[in-house]
């Protein structure tokens, strides 16, 4: 009996039809292949198998069972993992958490994570991969092999009957891709099934035993890969015969590009080559080695540290793009194309400048030269005016390269120029360079496919390390001759050879500017450092700490709150109202727990708006911001509220052991929160979201439920601020709480937590909020003069001005 | 027009149908007139805002240049400065505050909402600190005109607003850094590696945002007689609701000038309707996070109908 069997599926999206009717038998224990062009239908069998998709028509067999999962989850739990093109990690967690997301070990139902057992667990599934590096590593910090790997070892931490793989190599040099094979080849020996996606032929026919292959959503056919030629499975990928590329007929040139001592710390180093007019140049080695490090420089997005680059023997600043130069990057959907605009738009985007007068755009130019590209490349469209996202990937290529044609460059830079192409489009983007070459463009083209590699170039490049290894040319440019060269001589120089930096963590920068601050003061003035006085500046930030650090879950998990402010007023007007015994005059108790429901409302409101209704929560709590306060203001009709109880009073002004309740409840809070984030299976969750979102509902993150849960205890924490400061005043107005949340989120930025979600700490936040929250009481205490208290609110820009500055200088180092 | 900017057109339609059923005397232009002063500080704001939301930015700091450059006109009046060259200086501080956001946006690459959010509380600092939050007053007579005269039943600022309006919808539409704008609002790195000036475009948009800021600051000092520097708390998030209630989205790539200005009606007219007619000032906030609110619900029904309609395969 098959292990899984999938007969008759069929899938349509909106009337185009993705599948019609796809049959598929895999084996335990094989290695089974499927082929086809893009648009064949791969993705959507994949998805369909891996959970992702329901069918329209059709059935899938587990063992001989009718399975139909309602998401990733389950399949995962019955044993069908897929492991994406793009490795789908969290480039802020280690691999620890990247394995062990979803399925952490823990006690107390996942509120005690069980770090240790976890780190075990992945050591060891990295060993069995022939991986050594360190788990605790922030993925982000792996090259894109070591994610791979990871994705992988997540895969096979739990039993695993059919691993998907799709493309896995795109991003692998050819050793990590060596080094994956010999991983497949032992999953197999396991009896593991393996359904293997790739657009390369030569792996197909190293691994796979069986080979399917889908054109058009159909089933063309399934064989052993002993009766799949090569030639056979093309043919049948692509319904007729695929043209290889002609090499270079026509003789080089003059030389147009001289690259001289090129040096990027961290980068490349030692660069000198030329590139002449009608020679293609290729720039061979393994991922990592600098070749689009180098392309990004040579374009003037990356300034170099040192060396010279020259143009028709001119040298160039390399500060700016230089008009002459072309670059089509690697990554066609996040740098090259703009997705959701016109391919008109796309495809004249580099020669605006061109075509227009004096600053005012000529339409009707604009119109004719993409008409021409359009033309020139046989672009597959029926009008220009369609987002460039409504082509297929060859023809979104086709037209990327056509906006760098359209600048007439000396010389042009492919990086990667046929990744994710299907080998229809590939010939013709073959066809398509040779010509540009012809035209009498310096062409260098970067490419991790050896084949496409010898095909084109008139010679050869091949960088290792960041450092060029050598020059093939004519006769002794072989694959045998290119990997020689581009593998490490020693793996271990690695290291030293190409630098990284690491960091400190910005807390410690935060903490050491409080440390100086307090020194300062305290010499001018001793009695700041009294025990009274920091009595007094901690109940003063108390609030401002407990609203921080809902503020920090928040925005780790890339969202953001501007609404604690108004929800603290509401919170305020409610206590008091409800206590106030000119007003309900309700029991304190009912009072705090009214406040405190009232706040955690709002947030529930705002977290719902958000996970349900998707709309951005910027906008989300600007609304209820907004109408919060004018809800207060109705509430409160004008007036203050006076005479609250004094029982509910000695919250905001009594203690416990000379400790005021402020000051303990802010701590329990930070405690609560840095447990939350760092020590449970939630707080992992919230890290996995910020960092990457989509990955994180792929994996079945309930990242609505999640969403929901912060924000509500967000605002559920501006309430209990409120419980512990609108106790501190004789009357309540309805202004409370106003600038609170942009103060909260100064403090979460100050104290290293990065905005883009994923990456900060509980005690940052905390660090953040003593600064900003003492600068006040420092200035007074400075004696400056009776005029410095005015000055508190640009003294606090400024501290947080200088976070960021120092943020941006420190990135910027780092590269 | 798109679907959004006829739903916005629809409901101001309608809002004025009831209020001219309800109370004839509030559809008058020369109630309108007279209502419209409000408005014109924050409609002059929104423009650059919207220029810099399609650029998806922000600029949270708005109304701390608005409240800098009122304090710079003040306290050069007052150590007796001609008003027009106080009122010079006030617009060139507020560029001068927008390059300095634009500094740090373009050269430091530093989000925009950090960096705004830093300069909002700096510029307001410093207002606060130069003027030690005291109220400046008592401008000539021939300067309180320039927010008190009407010309053909529009207040100057109205004109200005105008003229704002429809350049930033030839900027936008037909020129190149209007194309450069938009491109760079879609897809920020694919922007830079078209060999366009990404740092210039965010340059520009945050300078003049700030020279917005400081028109706008003029034309209050103008029409109150007074500057302080607690001036414009609410600008900046009653901008960025007028921009998003507008159309644009807040990730960038997409705004329009004619939904930005139906959007700053709706708000405004929405307003002034509720505390003409049941003298309810309270109820403003509520209706306009209402508005917001519902508005963008009203947008996700349509988007989530139409991607349901073509769907890729």
């Amino acid at each position: 009996m098959p292990l899984i069997e999938a007969r008759g599926l069929e899938k349509s999206f909106g009337g185009v039809r993705a599948l019609a009717g796809v049959d598929l038998t895999i084996q335990a224990g094989e290695v089974h292949a499927v082929c086809g062009e893009n648009g064949a239908g791969k993705s959507t069998l994949n998805r369909i198998l891996c959970g992702a998709l329901m069918a329209d028509a059709g059935v899938v067999l587990l063992d001989g069972e009718s399975v139909a999962w309602r998401g990733v989850r389950e399949a995962e739990v019955a044993g069908v993992v897929i492991v994406h093109q793009e490795p789908t990690t969290f480039p802020d967690l280690d691999a620890v958490d990247n394995i062990g997301l979803m399925r952490e070990t823990s006690r107390l139902g996942g509120f005690w994570l069980c770090r240790a057992f976890m780190l075990d667990e992945a050591r060891r599934l990295l060993a069995e991969l022939g991986e050594r590096f360190d788990p605790t590593e922030p993925l982000g910090r792996l090259s894109p092999a070591q994610r791979q790997m990871v994705s992988i070892a997540r895969a096979t931490s739990r039993e695993c009957k059919l691993l998907i793989l799709d493309e896995p190599t795109s991003s692998l040099s050819a050793p990590e891709s060596e080094a994956l094979f010999r991983v497949v080849d032992r999953l197999r020996s396991r009896g593991v099934a393996i359904l293997y996606v790739s657009h390369r032929l030569e792996e197909v026919a190293r691994l796979a035993d069986q080979v399917t292959v889908l054109r058009d959503g159909f089933t063309v056919w399934s064989r052993p890969i002993a009766e799949a030629s090569r030639e056979a499975i093309v043919h049948a990928m692509v319904g007729r015969e695929v043209l290889t590329p002609e090499p270079g007929s026509s003789s080089a040139g003059e030389v147009v590009l001289e690259v001289r001592n090129l040096r990027r710390n961290g980068a490349y180093r030692d660069i000198s080559f030329d590139v002449r007019a009608r020679e293609i140049v290729g720039l061979a080695g393994l991922v990592g080695a600098g070749r689009s490090e180098l392309a990004r420089s040579l374009f003037g997005i990356d300034l170099p540290d040192s060396g010279t680059v020259s143009l028709d023997h001119e040298p160039i600043d390399l500060r700016h793009p230089n008009p002459a130069i072309g670059l089509v990057p690697e990554d066609r959907q996040h740098e090259g194309l703009h997705l959701s605009l016109p391919i008109r738009d796309n495809a004249t985007m580099a020669v605006l400048r061109r075509l227009s007068t004096a600053g005012w755009v000529r339409s009707r130019d604009v119109a004719a030269e993409s008409a021409q590209l359009i033309a020139r490349l046989a672009v597959k469209t029926r009008d220009d005016r369609n987002p460039v996202n409504s082509l297929s990937g060859g023809n979104q290529q086709k037209v990327l390269i056509g906006k760098w044609l359209a600048t007439q460059p000396r010389v042009l830079i492919l990086d990667e120029p046929t990744r994710g192409v299907d080998v229809g489009s590939k010939a013709e983007i073959h066809r398509l360079v040779r010509h540009i070459a012809d035209d009498g463009v310096a062409v260098v083209l970067i490419s991790s496919e050896l084949p496409e590699i010898l095909a084109l170039s008139d010679r050869v490049l091949v960088m290792r390390q960041g450092r060029l290894a050598g020059e093939l040319t004519g006769p002794g440019l072989s694959q045998e001759a290119v990997m020689a060269l581009a593998l490490p001589v020693d793996a271990s120089s690695k290291e030293d050879d190409l630098p990284s930096r690491r960091t400190l963590p910005r807390e410690v920068f935060v903490a050491a500017f409080l440390a100086l601050l307090l020194l300062v003061v305290g010499i001018v003035n001793p009695s700041f450092l009294s025990v009274a006085n920091a009595r007094d500046i901690l109940v003063k930030v108390a609030p401002l700490a407990i609203v921080a650090c809902g503020m920090t879950w928040v925005i780790l998990a890339r969202e953001i709150d501007v609404s604690v402010g108004s929800t603290m007023g509401l919170s305020a007007a409610v206590l008091g109202l409800a206590a106030s015994t000119d007003r309900w005059g309700l029991p304190p108790p009912i009072a705090a727990l009214l406040a405190l429901g009232a706040a955690a409302g709002v947030g529930l409101l705002n977290g719902f708006l958000v996970a349900k209704a998707r709309i951005s929560s910027i906008i989300v709590t600007l609304g209820t911001m907004t109408l919060v306060q004018g809800i207060t203001e109705v509430a409160m009709g004008g007036r203050w509220i006076e005479n609250i109880p004094s029982s509910l009073r000695t919250l905001g002004t009594g203690g416990m052991l000379g400790v005021p309740w402020a000051i303990v409840a802010a701590l329990s809070v930070i405690l609560a929160s840095a447990w939350l984030v760092g020590r449970t299976a939630f707080g992992r969750r919230i890290v996995a979201i910020g960092s990457n979102p989509d990955a994180a509902a792929s994996l079945g993150v309930p990242c609505d439920r999640i969403r929901i849960v912060i924000f509500a205890l967000t605002g559920l924490l501006a309430g209990v601020a409120t419980l512990f400061s609108a106790t501190q005043l004789q009357v309540i107005e309805s202004g409370f709480g106003r600038g609170m949340e942009l103060m909260a989120i100064a403090a979460v930025v100050v104290g290293g937590t990065s905005i883009r979600g994923g990456r900060g700490s509980i005690g940052g936040t905390a660090v953040g909020v003593l600064l900003l929250g003492m600068l006040g009481t420092a200035l007074i205490f400075l004696r400056l003069g009776p005029s410095a208290v005015y000055w508190e609110r640009a003294v606090q820009g400024l501290v947080i001005l200088a976070a960021v500055l120092a943020d941006a200088l420190g990135r910027r180092r780092s590269g | 027009m798109k679907a959004r900017e006829w739903t916005l057109a629809a409901l101001l339609a309608l809002l004025m149908l009831y209020a001219w059923r309800a109370d004839p005397s509030f559809v008058s232009l020369r109630a309108q007139a007279l209502l419209s002063t409000h408005i014109w500080e924050l409609a002059i704001v929104a423009i650059p805002m919207l220029l810099i939301v399609i650029a998806a930015g922000i600029d949270l700091s708005v109304g701390s240049m608005f409240a800098l450059c009122a304090v710079v006109l003040g306290l050069l009046h007052e150590r007796g400065v001609p008003i027009g060259w106080a009122a010079i200086a006030a617009m060139a501080a507020g560029a001068l505050q927008g390059a300095i956001n634009g500094w740090f946006v373009a050269r430091l690459k530093v989000h925009p909402l950090l960096v705004t959010l830093g300069t909002m509380a700096a510029y307001r600092g410093i207002a606060e600190g130069i003027s030690t939050a005291r109220p400046l007053s008592g401008y000539p007579e021939g300067f309180l005109a320039l927010s008190h005269e009407n010309l053909l039943g529009v207040p100057i600022p109205g004109w200005v607003f105008l003229c704002l309006a429809m350049f930033a919808a030839l900027v936008l539409g037909r020129t190149v850094f209007g194309k450069w704008t938009i491109a760079l609002g879609t897809n920020e790195s694919a922007t830079r590696f078209s060999a366009i000036p990404v740092a210039r475009v965010q340059w520009l948009l945050f300078a003049g945002c700030g020279l917005a800021c400081g028109i706008a600051a003029v034309l209050t000092v103008a029409r109150t007689n007074t500057a302080k520097a607690d001036m414009g708390m609410g600008l900046p998030l009653e901008a960025v609701t007028a921009v998003v209630l507008g159309g644009a989205k807040i990730e960038g790539g997409s705004g329009s000038v004619i939904g930005l200005v139906l959007g700053l009606a709706l708000i405004h007219e929405t307003r002034e309707f509720v505390s003409w007619h049941w003298k309810l000032n309270e109820l403003n906030l509520i209706v306009l996070g209402a508005l917001l609110i519902v508005s963008v619900l009203i947008q996700r029904v349509f988007e989530s109908r139409n991607r349901v309609a073509s769907r890729p395969a």
